[in-house]
């Protein structure tokens, strides 16, 4: 029966899939929030409010001008600079880090597009070995994350990380290592079929979908991005800077190379990588390909035909603009369906727990014991998101498939996971990351169970309903100890309504 | 007969005490109780270094040697090490007299299951070329667990969860992931169980509280409040899933706590916690277990034959286990893989996405021997790879008729039988 009443939830998801959209109206601090759990990492109720005030057209030109955002508290800890004995000295430091700007980070719209990046160009560091060159891909996706999308993939391919990845380092010669070549056309830039603009397949007279590239342009590709390498420097001591991408002309193939049909002449002097990445970035598919995953994970997992042709529409016509990807997420957030996909998505588990640590006042802190945020890691590998781990290079869920995510070991998990952040307690040496009880009474401004409870509500569920205020009013009492403060976020945080952005 | 359907189970619960499990269990054998385990060897396995073709070694030799390898690299295994390993299509041929085929080194255990008539190697297998995205991993995957090609968008059922539809399933209804969500196990009603091992770990952990009872109240009571959106109440479907299966799970977990199962790898320890359901009377009939790392573009020599070792290592285990408790006769085992690789090595010393590769059935009810016909590896497809002689629905067809399944209804078309169950 349990797997019956599974059905039945499935069978009333896809009910609402079939039903043509009602227009919501969203209030002004409902579109806020939205907006601010879509772009960025969710927020606390007072930035809910600041937010809504600067407006959806404010906030997002802040956020584009993010170099404006003072970003320098934003990391707990300090990069290493030297390895001891010729090892790092902390392994886990530069994911940590990624972790704690994405928390503590003014520059959230860049966070959550850096989040989507990573997923969609997924490297795993179980291959890549090193952390320094995890952190320093990275860096290069945030960097480029609201940018021009043909920069984005030609400094994503000439990365250290995703030559060694995806086997482009060891491509060389006339028998050509195919791996990047492939997967950068099918997950990366293309897609495996042909659309339309408005994401629609193109068919065949059979009415079969018409593969955007065939064998010969795999390998053809391949040979044409042979003879790059990842270089170490063992002399120099900088985890940070010891690597480099070097090009060998010997182990570059310099036949012919036709690709789509085409002769095309591919630069020997180093530059083909790049020349690559920018034609396929032109490719006609691109767009619609690009524009419908940017959709599937900010929007809604169905976007309509309109939707997407309308935002491909603004790719096109932004194509050489150096913000472009931001250019774009303007148009998505403004066009009325965004608002209509309120509540439409599961939360991502990165989502789960760095929106959680936003809304309340989370913290991390290093101890003797304790690197700040080092438990996280742990915990998003347990929900199956460890962002510098995606399980292969499919990424972490292939977008419109979200729901997979979800499951019967995820959702009892996820109450482990959250009880450790609402349970820390921060004068145990153990303690890497928890909520800051004090920060939240005084943002609370009372000490009554009816105001824990309201805040509390709006922090977590957009106010919620009567029926989960009944919920945790439960376990508040006249003026709640901080254990039934942490019962009643445990609580919330539990609800299936936390479970969805 | 009480089964999953006529089972009433609130959020709060059933108590099910460990007498009903074998009562369920028993009631259940006298129909068809096949019980399906698929095992996804995720990346694309290369068949011709799991099976080589003995009497295709010279050719084998020359494709898989580039260029000289540097040491560690060397792709084309050597006929001595192949020769204790050598098996022909009948499996009471010792291996010193054996000349057709040959398991790759370390394969060893795999070669001891062929020895006793269980093992079916299916050969030659792959997706037809009516698939146009076959050499895609993602493509390659969904077919494979669907049963269907040219999937696109929302996945339809699994062919295993499809077969399972109307299949009367035990306590924990008819299909378990120990792999994490597999479209495999997707049936037209139902999704599957969801266990991370090990088992004894599946339960909710409850945050700080002054009154622990107060709050598993609070708790049980607002996870079953109405929900404000369709993916609000799909989560919360999940979740009363997952809350109701708790204590038959750690129930089983108690019974059969399986304290000597070797778990080395991550698909032993897939393995163990079926094995442990199975023995445990859960009345499950279908289990997905993974095993990663088989994409072996580069330098395969250092990956792909430890896998494959890995993965003889642990089906014998697992099987021997069911056999020891007197579990094995309606199991059957299987392995799928997105695809096979290139014949031709390139100079990383690996291999690409291919065509055709190999598919191993092991069961009590599996007639052993070799299916299929090993591809030429001098005559290839228009793309250089190996041809494929074995739509891989027609593997699946046999599994599911082999269960009592509608392998018709669930593939799209009649297959005509393979002749391994």
């Amino acid at each position: 029966m349990d797997r019956l009443r599974t059905g039945v939830a499935v069978g009333v998801l896809a009910a609402f899939w079939l039903t043509p959209m009602q227009a919501q109206t969203l209030t002004p601090r409902a579109q806020t929030q939205h907006l601010l759990r879509r772009f960025s990492f969710s927020a606390s109720p007072q930035m809910v409010t600041t937010v809504t005030t600067l407006g959806t057209a404010g906030w997002l030109t802040q956020q584009d001008n993010f170099a404006s955002l003072d970003d320098s508290g934003s990391e707990r800890e300090t990069l290493p600079t030297a390895l001891v004995n010729g090892q790092l000295p902390d392994f886990n430091v530069f994911e940590r880090v990624v972790m704690q700007h994405m928390a503590f980070t003014p520059r959230q719209l860049q966070a959550k597009l850096e989040l989507h990046w990573l997923d969609h160009f997924a490297v795993s560091l179980a291959k890549i070995g090193d952390p320094a060159v995890m952190y320093h891909y990275d860096q290069t996706i945030r960097a480029n994350a609201l940018g021009n999308f043909g920069n984005l993939l030609s400094a994503v391919a000439n990365e250290e990380a995703m030559l060694e990845w995806l086997d482009n380092n060891g491509n060389m010669g006339s028998e050509p290592n195919e791996n990047f070549a492939r997967e950068c056309m099918q997950l990366y830039a293309v897609g495996l079929n042909r659309l339309n603009d408005d994401g629609s397949l193109q068919l065949d007279t059979n009415g079969l979908p018409i593969p955007a590239y065939n064998q010969t342009d795999v390998k053809m590709i391949a040979e044409a991005i042979t003879g790059y390498g990842v270089v170490y420097d063992y002399t120099n001591n900088n985890p940070q800077t010891r690597f480099s991408v070097q090009y060998f002309p010997a182990k570059h193939y310099n036949g012919p190379i036709k690709i789509f049909g085409k002769t095309i002449a591919v630069p020997t002097d180093g530059t083909a990588l790049a020349f690559m990445m920018g034609r396929l970035a032109r490719r006609e598919s691109t767009a619609p390909f690009e524009v419908t995953e940017l959709l599937r994970r900010f929007a809604s997992e169905t976007p309509s035909a309109r939707y997407i042709a309308e935002l491909v529409g603004v790719w096109r016509a932004t194509e050489n603009a150096p913000d472009q990807i931001a250019q774009v997420i303007t148009a998505m957030v403004n066009d009325p369906e965004f608002d209509q996909d309120y509540h439409s998505m599961s939360r991502q588990p990165v989502e789960l727990v760095i929106d959680t640590l936003r809304a309340l006042p989370g913290q991390m802190q290093a101890t003797a014991n304790a690197s700040p945020g080092g438990s996280l890691l742990w915990e998003l590998n347990g929900l199956s998101q460890e962002v510098f781990y995606p399980p292969s290079v499919f990424s972490f869920y292939r977008p419109g498939q979200l729901n997979a995510l979800t499951n019967t070991n995820v959702v009892l998990y996820r109450t482990g996971v959250l009880a450790n952040i609402t349970s820390a307690d921060p004068t145990n040496s153990y303690t890497d990351t928890y909520i800051d009880i004090p920060a939240l009474r005084a943002a609370i401004g009372s000490t009554q169970a009816e105001d824990i409870a309201t805040y509390l509500l709006d922090a977590l569920l957009d106010g919620g309903t009567a029926q989960q205020k009944a919920a945790i009013d439960s376990v508040l009492t006249g003026t709640s100890t901080d254990n039934q403060i942490r019962s009643a976020m445990w609580l919330l945080l539990n609800t299936p309504d936390y479970a969805v952005n | 007969m009480i089964n999953r359907r006529t089972m009433l189970r609130g959020l709060s619960g059933l108590a099910i005490t460990p007498l009903f499990l074998k009562t369920l269990a028993a009631e259940e054998a006298s129909a068809n109780s096949t019980i399906v385990v698929g095992i996804l060897l995720a990346g694309g396995n290369d068949g011709l270094n799991t099976v080589i073709p003995l009497t295709q070694y010279g050719a084998y030799a020359r494709l898989r040697t580039p260029a000289t390898p540097p040491p560690g690299l060397a792709l084309a295994y050597a006929q001595a090490d192949l020769a204790p390993l050598a098996f022909n299509a009948d499996p009471s041929v010792g291996a010193g007299s054996a000349t057709a085929f040959a398991f790759a080194p370390g394969m060893n255990a795999m070669r001891a299951l062929y020895a006793t008539g269980h093992l079916a190697v299916i050969a030659g297998v792959g997706l037809p070329k009516a698939e146009t995205n076959a050499l895609s991993h993602v493509n390659g995957q969904l077919d494979w667990l669907t049963g269907q090609i040219n999937v696109d968008g929302t996945p339809p059922a699994g062919w295993l969860g499809a077969a399972l539809d109307n299949v009367p399933g035990g306590l924990l209804g008819p299909s378990a992931s120990l792999g994490g969500s597999t479209p495999l196990l997707t049936g037209n009603y139902s999704q599957a169980l969801v266990i991370n091992p090990p088992m004894e770990q599946f339960g909710v952990s409850y945050g700080a509280t002054d009154d622990l009872s107060l709050l598993k109240k609070a708790y049980r009571g607002i996870v079953a409040l109405p929900t404000g959106s369709a993916t609000a109440a799909y989560n919360q479907g999940v979740l009363a899933s997952a809350l109701g299966d708790i204590k038959t799970v750690r129930s089983i977990a108690h019974q059969e706590p399986a304290t000597n199962y070797p778990t080395p790898t991550w698909l032993d320890q897939q393995l163990r916690e079926i094995a442990r359901l199975i023995t445990g009377g859960s009345g499950i009939r279908g289990y997905y277990a993974v095993q990663g790392g088989y994409d072996s573009h580069s330098a395969q020599a250092q990956t792909q034959p430890l896998l494959v070792q890995q993965l003889s290592n642990s089906l014998s285990v697992f099987y021997a286990y069911l056999q020891a408790k007197g579990a094995s006769s309606n199991v059957v085992i299987m392995t799928m893989s997105d695809f096979g690789r290139r014949p031709a090595a390139n100079l990383d010393f690996g291999t690409d996405h291919g065509c055709a590769s190999v598919s191993f059935v092991l069961g009590d009810q599996v007639t052993g021997g070799t299916y299929g016909k090993y591809p030429s590896l001098t005559h290839f497809d228009e793309n250089e790879n190996l041809k494929m002689n074995v739509d891989f629905r027609n593997v699946l067809s046999d599994v599911i008729v082999g269960m009592g399944g509608n392998a018709a209804a669930i593939l799209g078309q009649t297959w005509p039988s393979l002749g391994f169950i």
